[in-house]
């Protein structure tokens, strides 16, 4: 599939062809998947509900599946961007391009693997850094495996123009634990392990209520500071473990 | 892989097309420049705005996003292509009736998303169209008579609203481009096919340095490069001293244009222009120029403040803001002998045609613009001077889109203000004094009247014994400073009904009530010793809103003791807003031509970005010759045509403009019936080439396809001219800054987020005394505009340099910000305005930011002083408030 070297993969186009036309990069090539239908869609077998790198999160938004299996990815989904966004931008777009986005808190929350053309990451293992993955140079996502868990549920908090967090916390629980990652808020999405204890122990709001949450590591800039990201940390918090289901 | 196939075939609104296949094509560029489908717009060109709406298969996407080679074998639908038969569809048709296409840039993508919507569910609700449409953005209409015009459109469309008039004043009349919007015909400046001969021009601005540069030698550079034609800077403009599009020597703001590259796009492209000999010797601040003050002062308010019973004070700051006008910047220019010609998408033709004048050192008669449809009305802009300049001294045909980072960076900006105050009452709620103070980051350019104007309307529409208001325009900043929307005015209104709000509030008095008591009326001076004798609205804007006041208060009590973290508040706040230029001559002048085809042409600068004058002003003509409006069109507003209206400014064209257009209407119905000579109470009817004129029981005909005409066929030619009545300021103000003052009253429900400082408007009320409505769907347009731009001036706009250099950065009110509208037009008719009208833009502006934050304090307790109001603010404010009540 990578015929050039210099091979780009181009999903829904979104992040990619502005950059062209800002020529900051000039890939020799560009690989369209589009047309790699077995990239595009939703399955579910045993306790693992696996999409297609290619599917847009409209599709994501609208499965039947996905809605009863992990209502909280579906709603995810249903929040990135604008209709037009979700009916191009796809999940593996998402997840190679920006671990600030949506995804990546759902990712990270739920302890999903990425799989890729040559290999399976683990979602703890993959988001290593602001604007970088585990992915090597022309190594394609094909698919994310989520684990279904017995609960979750997403609560984020954007405000911007292009409606990313500011600051996103995904609370997912399951027979493992609990995990709560958050994004928007750093660099890199992130998972609080404080969190992550003080809700195993009593699976509520309130057990968020007395935590610090860590200023250093948040983003200061003009739409909020790193006091008031830590602030929103919580809120969201609190909020997602409410509505989980 | 297999080996990209030569072409790229796909379906196109019904019939095949094909296009090379370039990989990094993208469609958008294959639809306009291969297909010429102009119809689809280019907003941002990176992506974010969603301008670029088309169908692929059905699904509305982003036409700059996809490239080409995913199309292949797809069917795209472009807005050319949803006409059903060949007529207008339903949807079209209802955003015409509706007024949901103002400038009409946003359009064509509200459209096609709006049809795939009606396709998908038939019969969706105001949230389902809400939805559908999300990630679109409109700076015209505030998304409400879209919405409605979707619904309308639906296959179980809600009633229309009745006031179908009889009369042409007063008449729903669709703006008379509608057509040509709804179609993607209109031809915006982008759009126009360029010349084969053009040569593309660069501009090379001074990005964020400020202060001295230097120049060095260009001429190796220029060697190196033999695409480019020539380098201009300000030494190639005659025109020193401020006309120049270039800067001299000194930055004086950011993004200042030092010079612009001529030559053929490719070779421009790809040129690095940082490489260019420029020596930038960087300072803090580049401004020169002298600060300038006003003063407006009506009795002793020093001893009024020290012996009233109650004075509360504030300040309040506001940030830098961008028109974020919709439609990027293009101009085209070519010289032809002496005279050079530009077209552009330009609200102000005659001003733009002295500025370049003067900075090409030409006499205006060499200068002839011809503006095309403007998406949105935008402050002046270097651009046009500088791609005038070009063709003049090239002697080829000009043009330039600036990348949209870079026309953000050289556009003039709403400044940074401070305000702070005092104001005053008796024991009773009576005012005493109000003493304010404003000072405004005017940057580059002092030209505007935000200073003057702050200072005439700070003390607010309220009698007061005793005011101060004092202003100065401090340069100094970096940035140009624009004519936005009641710039000077909206900021009055922040500082006085803020501090109203604080005298009600620790009154105990109602706010609408204290509002209502200290209200001007009919009688009553102005802080400038103006006493208004005609048309002065407030009370009635105020009695209009208080239903919902009581309703809207009662609520939000019941809603606030059930629920902790979201509170809900209403609040009120006064507008006024004095139409035209303040103390100062500011006429304008308008021909109407009876043509030998029994057609009327309105000669009149309507060039106004979509705000509809050109509709309102034959509605005018229409009326005064008691004519169908039919019978009426309006001249291209191109300079070689059209009379001199006078400079641009707060909302004057319905009533300066429009005044001028009646006695134009007047005059030539003097002269038709001097040639019926059947007295003076009569009657006209075209037929044909005859006018029919009737007077009682005689009847004449006037056949003018007989009567000599003139080279644009017109035979009989009424000219009028108004110029408001104003009287110049004294030291301290006072005079007669404003023949006529536009009077509003808005409402804002709202709900506050105490946990994360998010403020949501639920509904705003508006009621607006218009003199006369004209055409109330306009007007109602210009409202719904106006709160909506408030919203965003309110909670989210903020220019910051680098970060807002795309619409990725610089947040405007989208429709899911859009709170509930319902606008009271109020009719106290002004004796000095057409059939009564007043001008309503910046008026409805004015009270929105005021209103909104003294929900917020009706919800929380908490007084936000910074624009924007976001939610680190408010939540910061909150806690706040919370201190000192815990404390007290
Ligand atoms: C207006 C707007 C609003 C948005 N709002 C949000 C939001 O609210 N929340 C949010 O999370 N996101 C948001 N996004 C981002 C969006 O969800 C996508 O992440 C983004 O558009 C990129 O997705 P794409 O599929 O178009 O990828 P592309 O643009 O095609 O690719 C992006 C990058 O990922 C690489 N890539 C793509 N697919 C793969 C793959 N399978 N394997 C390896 N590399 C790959 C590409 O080479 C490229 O470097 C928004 C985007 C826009 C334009
Ligand atoms: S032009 Fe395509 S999204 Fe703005
Ligand atoms: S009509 Fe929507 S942007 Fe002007």
């Amino acid at each position: 599939m990578a015929t050039a070297a210099d091979g780009r993969f181009l999903a829904g186009g979104h992040a990619l062809l502005p950059s062209l036309k800002q020529r900051l990069d000039h890939p020799s090539d560009l690989i369209d998947p589009g047309a790699i239908a077995e990239l595009r869609g939703v399955t579910k077998a045993g306790g693992i509900l696996t999409i297609g790198a290619m599917t847009p999160h409209a599709d994501v938004a609208n499965s039947a599946v996905v809605r009863a299996s992990i209502p909280a990815l579906a709603d995810l989904a249903a929040g990135i961007g604008d209709p037009q966004v979700r009916n191009r931008a796809t999940l593996g777009g998402s997840v190679a391009g920006n671990p600030t986005a949506d995804y990546p808190a759902a990712l990270l929350g739920l302890g999903a693997t990425i799989h890729t053309d040559r290999r399976q990451i683990r979602a703890d293992d993959f988001f290593v850094g602001t604007s970088k993955t585990a992915l090597g140079r022309g190594e394609i996502v094909t698919a994310v495996a989520f684990p279904v868990p017995e609960k979750a549920a997403y609560a984020k908090f954007s405000g911007l123009a292009s409606r990313y967090a500011i600051a996103g916390v995904f609370v997912g629980k399951s027979s493992k634990g609990v995990r709560v990652a958050v994004t928007g808020a750093g660099a890199c999405v992130f998972r609080d392990l404080d969190m992550e204890n003080a809700l195993a122990a009593d699976f509520a709001p309130r057990a968020i209520d007395g935590l610090r949450i860590p200023v250093s590591g948040l983003r200061s800039d003009r739409h909020a500071s790193a006091e008031y990201r830590a602030h929103l940390i919580g809120v969201m918090a609190r909020r997602a473990v409410a509505a989980c289901r | 892989m297999a080996p990209p196939s030569k072409t790229v075939a796909f379906g196109l609104n019904g019939h095949g097309a094909e296009v090379p296949a370039e990989p990094e094509r993208r469609l958008v560029d294959a639809l306009r420049q291969d297909l010429g489908l102009t119809g689809t717009k280019i907003g941002c060109d990176t992506g974010d705005c969603g301008l670029c709406l088309v169908l692929i298969d059905g699904r509305p996407a982003r036409s700059c996003k996809a490239p080409v080679s995913q199309v292949d074998g797809c069917a795209v639908r472009t807005v050319e292509g949803i006409l059903r038969d060949g007529a207008l569809s339903k949807l079209q048709q209802t955003f015409i009736d509706r007024g949901a296409a103002q400038c009409g840039f946003c359009t064509p993508a509200m459209l096609i998303a709006a049809h795939a919507l009606l396709v998908r569910n038939p019969t969706p609700d105001a949230e389902a169209v809400r939805t559908a449409l999300a990630g679109i953005p409109c700076r015209c209409t505030g998304y409400k008579s879209i919405v409605e015009a979707v619904l309308a459109a639906s296959a179980d469309p809600p009633a229309l609203a009745a006031g179908q008039g009889t009369t042409p004043v007063g008449a729903r009349l669709p703006a008379i481009d509608a057509k040509a919007k709804v179609t993607g015909a209109e031809r915006f400046a982008a759009d126009l096919p360029p010349d084969p001969e053009t040569l593309y021009v660069r501009i090379v601005d001074a990005g964020d340095n400020l202060g001295a540069f230097v120049i060095g030698n260009t001429a190796p550079f220029l060697a190196k490069h033999p695409g480019i034609v020539r380098l201009l800077t300000a030494a190639d403009s005659p025109g020193r001293g401020g006309s120049s599009p270039f800067a001299e020597n000194t930055i004086s703001y950011r993004g200042q244009p030092v010079g612009a590259l001529v030559g053929d796009q490719a070779a421009l492209a790809a040129i690095d222009v940082t490489a260019l000999p420029i020596e930038w010797k960087k300072s803090a601040s580049g401004t020169t120029g002298t600060a300038r003050e006003w003063n407006v002062v009506s009795g002793d308010t020093d001893s009024a403040l020290a012996d009233s019973h109650l004075v509360v004070e504030t300040t309040i700051d506001t940030s830098l803001a961008d028109a974020a006008i919709l439609e990027p910047e293009t101009a085209s220019a070519r010289r032809k002998g002496n005279i050079v010609e530009i077209t552009a998408g330009t609200t102000s033709p005659c001003a733009d045609r002295a500025r370049i004048a003067a900075a090409l050192g030409l006499t205006p008669d060499q200068v002839r613009i011809v503006a095309a449809p403007a998406g949105g009305a935008r402050g002046d802009s270097p651009l046009s001077t500088i791609v005038a300049l070009a063709a003049w001294l090239t002697g080829r045909p000009a043009r330039c889109t600036p990348p949209r980072a870079q026309s953000l960076a050289m556009s003039p900006k709403r400044p940074r203000a401070k305000l702070s105050g005092r104001a005053a009452c008796d024991q009773w709620g009576y005012f005493a004094a109000m003493d304010a103070k404003g000072q405004f980051d005017i940057g580059a350019d002092a030209e505007t009247d935000a200073g003057l104007r702050f200072a005439l309307h700070a003390p607010g529409p309220f009698y007061l014994p005793a005011a101060r208001a004092k202003s100065r325009a401090e340069p100094g900043t970096a940035y140009a400073a624009s004519a936005g929307r009641g710039l000077g005015t909206a900021e009055a209104a922040l500082l006085y009904d803020s501090l109203v709000d604080e005298l009600a509030d620790q009154m105990k008095i109602d706010p609408l009530q204290f509002r209502w008591q200290n209200a001007l009326r009919r009688g009553l001076p102005t802080p400038s010793g103006q006493w208004l004798t005609t048309s002065v609205g407030l009370k009635p804007c105020l009695d209009a809103l208080r239903p919902r006041w009581q309703t809207a208060r009662e609520d939000a009590l019941r809603y606030n003791t059930g629920t902790a973290r979201l509170k809900r508040g209403v609040g009120i706040a006064c507008g006024w807003s004095g139409i035209g230029a303040p103390a100062r001559p500011d006429p304008a002048v308008a021909r109407i031509g009876l043509g030998q085809d029994g057609l009327f042409t309105l000669y009149a600068d309507a060039a106004d970005g979509g705000a509809g004058a050109g509709t309102a002003l034959i509605q005018i003509a229409a009326e005064t010759l008691g004519l169908p409006t039919g019978l009426f069109r309006l001249a291209k507003a191109d300079t070689d045509i059209i009379p001199d209206a006078g400079p641009p400014s707060a909302s004057r064209r319905i009533f300066i403009l429009g005044q001028a257009v009646r006695l134009a209407a007047s005059d030539l119905k003097r002269q038709i019936l001097a040639l019926a000579a059947v007295g003076t109470d009569a009657t006209l009817a075209v037929k044909g080439r005859a006018v029919t004129v009737t007077a009682g029981k005689q009847s004449k005909q006037v056949d003018f396809g007989s009567l000599a005409s003139d080279s644009r066929g017109d035979t009989l030619i009424g000219s009028g001219s108004f110029d408001p009545p104003t009287l110049d300021l004294d030291a301290a103000g006072q005079g007669l800054p404003h023949a006529v003052y536009a009077f509003a009253a808005q409402l804002a429900e709202v709900v506050v987020d105490t946990a994360d400082g998010s403020i949501l408007v639920l509904r705003v009320t508006a009621a607006q005394d218009v003199g006369r409505a004209i055409n109330p769907t306009l007007i109602e347009g210009h409202i719904h505009g106006g709160i909506v731009q408030g919203l965003g001036w309110t909670l989210f706009e903020r220019y910051v340099p680098a970060e807002s250099a795309s619409f990725k950065g610089y947040r405007i009110p989208m429709i899911a910000d859009m709170p509930t509208i319902e606008t009271i037009l109020i009719e106290d008719p002004e004796p000095l305005g057409p059939f009564g009208a007043k001008s309503v833009r910046d008026a409805a502006f004015v009270p929105t930011a005021p209103a909104i934050l003294n929900a917020v304090f009706n919800a929380t307790g908490a007084r936000i002083v910074s624009l924007p109001a976001t939610p680190p603010r408010v939540l910061a404010s909150i806690r706040e408030a919370e201190r000192r009540r815990s404390k007290a």
